[in-house]
């Protein structure tokens, strides 16, 4: 499975919260093995909405929207992501966070050019 | 600063923070839209079946007017905005342990109204909830 962020435009929002909802479980009733949606994050500033999927393919997940769906809030973007989580760092040992007070440590790579 | 939740003081609380809270100000300054907050009882006190209200008139970052309705106290304004909700959960929502997404998207907090431009300005909804923590004294 591969992860993905999948950015939205976020052109119409149902006015009632009952339609919303019912959305949005419907959509995660169509997400299945293959396609599952992990959370989002909205920015009400631009309009956007991010979430992240795991799934098999892009076109997987544009299989789970009913048309409506992406009429409403179409796809702008789905880009294959690799998650980061900072808490790593504090297992990394060394020189890390954790020592120095936050600050990060790279150790230099040798020169192979000599 | 502090003070129970609903209750006139907590009303009086809230104003203050409202139309003296520079962050609210800014962020707010757009809204428009008063507001009603439906405060259904204790399910362990079935009892008492009457609802308690708050109501706010909210404009552009500041509170215009504001009023405490005891239960069972008529005369309710029709507001853009009515938040429903047994006390319960309006008080997980005040004390910071259910996010307030989380309690429109689950129906806990039922909302009357646009949920659009409810949506369009959650910036403003979560700032006023901070206010309203702070009005109640858990932020």
């Amino acid at each position: 499975m591969n992860r993905y962020l999948v950015s939205h435009h976020v052109k119409r929002i149902y006015a009632s919260q009952d339609d919303l909802v019912n959305d949005w479980r419907g959509l995660r009733q169509r997400t299945h093995a293959g396609a599952r949606w992990v959370r989002s994050w909205y920015a009400a500033g631009s309009e956007r909405l991010y979430c992240e999927w795991e799934a098999l393919s892009p076109e997987v997940i544009y299989a789970c929207f009913l048309p409506i769906e992406l009429e409403m809030a179409p796809i702008e973007k789905v880009e294959e992501v690799v998650a980061i989580d900072p808490a790593w760092l504090d297992e990394a040992g060394g020189t890390g966070a954790a020592a120095d007070g936050g600050a990060l440590s790279l150790r230099r790579t040798p020169d192979r050019s000599t | 600063m502090s003070a129970e939740f609903p209750s006139q003081a907590w009303v009086e609380a809230l104003v203050r923070v409202l139309n003296s809270d520079a962050r609210y100000g800014e962020i707010a300054r757009s809204w428009e839209g008063d507001l009603l907050f439906v405060i259904k009882p204790e399910s362990d006190r079935a009892a008492e079946t009457l609802f308690t209200h708050v109501y706010l008139d909210l404009w552009h970052g500041k509170c215009r007017s504001a009023r405490y309705f005891p239960p069972g106290e008529g005369g309710l304004p029709k507001p853009a905005f009515a938040l429903t909700a047994g006390f319960a959960h309006f008080a997980a929502v005040l004390g910071g342990s259910l996010d307030p997404m989380q309690a429109m998207l689950t129906r806990r907090l039922q909302v009357s109204g646009n949920m659009a431009y409810i949506l369009r300005n959650v910036p403003v909804v979560l700032d006023f909830v901070r206010c309203c923590r702070l009005a109640a004294g858990a932020a």
